[in-house]
């Protein structure tokens, strides 16, 4: 009986202890990202004043926060660099409706969120105006496995479904044209816009309930 | 990453200072006030309001709930507006609420024609009600999206909606003062031109993506 009551309090202090440790921990982020709030925040207002050197190091850090976000929910793919910068360029150019008084980071994140949907929904058009030559289709779709390799098991593609997920890979991040990927899956090139369409609303979806 | 960091580098060369960002809110309700000002006064330099619809308000409580209902939609769908110009204000599920509000106003003239909230009478009727309706909301249309395409916004159309939306139910909530009062004619000559201002604002939305 006594044995029995020891092992209680003893899983007691162990539950208590890994309590502790993740409530201090949960604050040791919030903290941190407190602290980034608030320094951002700063750097922005003085950017907003006409300060280059703080507008150069507040681009920085978010250039990486940013890469950081898309990798982890993407995975390493080709295509997050231009997304960065795109992103880049969009905070460039709302950085008139930021006001202090207000948290960075929802500003921040929905410009992000917004970017990123945004830069995959005209991605395929893009590479068509920027790249008239033919695509090598066979080197192409060799690459095909790495990009798939790219994604973890906590990215953001695995929650689409396998259809959806080929589809959007193809397309976005392998960079096939539309007919190609379709002739690469079996199916008919409206079936394949369809299912980059709701693959792609799918994902924004899943990016809007992360707020 | 060298192309990241020239890209950095020529973003912020030459930094030009920007404005400060002024309280949407409070930016929001100036424009409300105003149009509401300047429907009010048009209406009354166009023709004569209904002359007992001021002391109907004072003694139908019904009458005055379904007026301040309306007001009340028109306000809030105005600020979630403006608050859609710039990043992270305002959301989807936000912007759902104002329509909501919008459609719990115009369920009662719908309720109405049941049972209508006074007595249906054709005193007060202005001739071209509908087309004053349309045109009265052009104006606070355009100040409002001359103010807000300004900023930032990242769903133009969503925005063009809601403001489109607060426009054209300005003027037509002052109708139900100023002109006749039975639903089945709110509705169709009051409310109808009003929903049709969305159409404008989705124009201008178009406008706006194109341009962009």
């Amino acid at each position: 009986m006594a044995s029995i009551s020891e092992d209680f309090h003893f899983g007691i202090v162990i539950f208590s202890a890994y309590e502790l440790r993740a409530f201090f921990s949960r604050m040791s982020i919030n903290d941190a990202s407190q602290s980034d709030n608030s320094r951002w925040s700063e750097l922005m207002a003085s950017a907003q004043g006409g300060c280059e050197s703080d507008y150069r190091q507040l681009l920085t850090e978010l250039a990486n926060v940013i890469h950081g976000y898309l990798k982890k929910r993407f995975g390493d793919q080709e295509f997050i660099e231009d997304c960065v910068q795109e992103t880049l360029l969009a905070i460039h150019k709302a950085r008139h409706t930021y006001d202090p008084q207000r948290p960075f980071r929802p500003w921040f994140f929905t410009i992000v969120r917004h970017k990123v949907i945004d830069y995959l929904r005209h991605k395929s058009s893009r590479i068509q105006h920027t790249e008239p030559y033919q695509l090598e289709v066979q080197g192409l779709v060799s690459q095909s496995p790495s990009v798939e390799d790219g994604i973890d098991e906590e990215n953001l593609l695995k929650e689409l479904p396998a259809p959806h997920r080929e589809a959007l890979t193809l397309t976005k991040l392998v960079g096939l044209t539309s007919s190609e990927a379709a002739k690469q899956l079996g199916i008919s090139e409206s079936a394949l816009k369809v299912r980059v369409h709701r693959a792609i609303n799918k994902l924004k979806h899943i990016i809007e309930a992360e707020d | 990453m060298p192309d990241r960091i020239t890209f950095i580098a020529e973003l912020s060369h030459h930094l030009k200072p920007v404005g400060r960002m002024p309280d949407l809110d409070k930016l929001a309700m100036a424009w409300f006030v105003l149009s509401m000002l300047y429907v009010v006064v048009l209406t009354h330099l166009v023709g004569p309001v209904r002359p007992d619809a001021f002391s109907q308000l004072l003694s139908t409580p019904r009458f005055l709930f379904e007026t301040l209902s309306g007001v009340v939609a028109i306000v809030y769908v105005s600020v979630q507006a403006f608050r859609d110009a710039v990043p992270g204000r305002t959301s989807g599920r936000l912007q759902l609420l104002g329509l909501t509000l919008m459609l719990f106003w115009l369920l009662q003239y719908v309720i109405g024609l049941v049972a209508p909230t006074l007595e249906p009478a054709s005193l007060g009727k202005r001739p071209s009600c509908e087309f004053e309706t349309l045109l009265y909301s052009l104006v606070p249309l355009s100040l409002a999206w001359f103010v807000t395409r300004k900023f930032y916004p990242l769903h133009p159309r969503r925005m063009a909606i809601s403001l489109s939306l607060a426009s054209g139910m300005m003027p037509a909530l002052y109708m139900q003062l100023a002109c006749m009062y039975e639903p089945g004619h709110i509705l169709l000559f009051h409310i109808t031109p009003g929903l049709l201002v969305m159409v404008i604002g989705l124009g201008l939305a178009w406008l706006y993506r194109v341009k962009c």
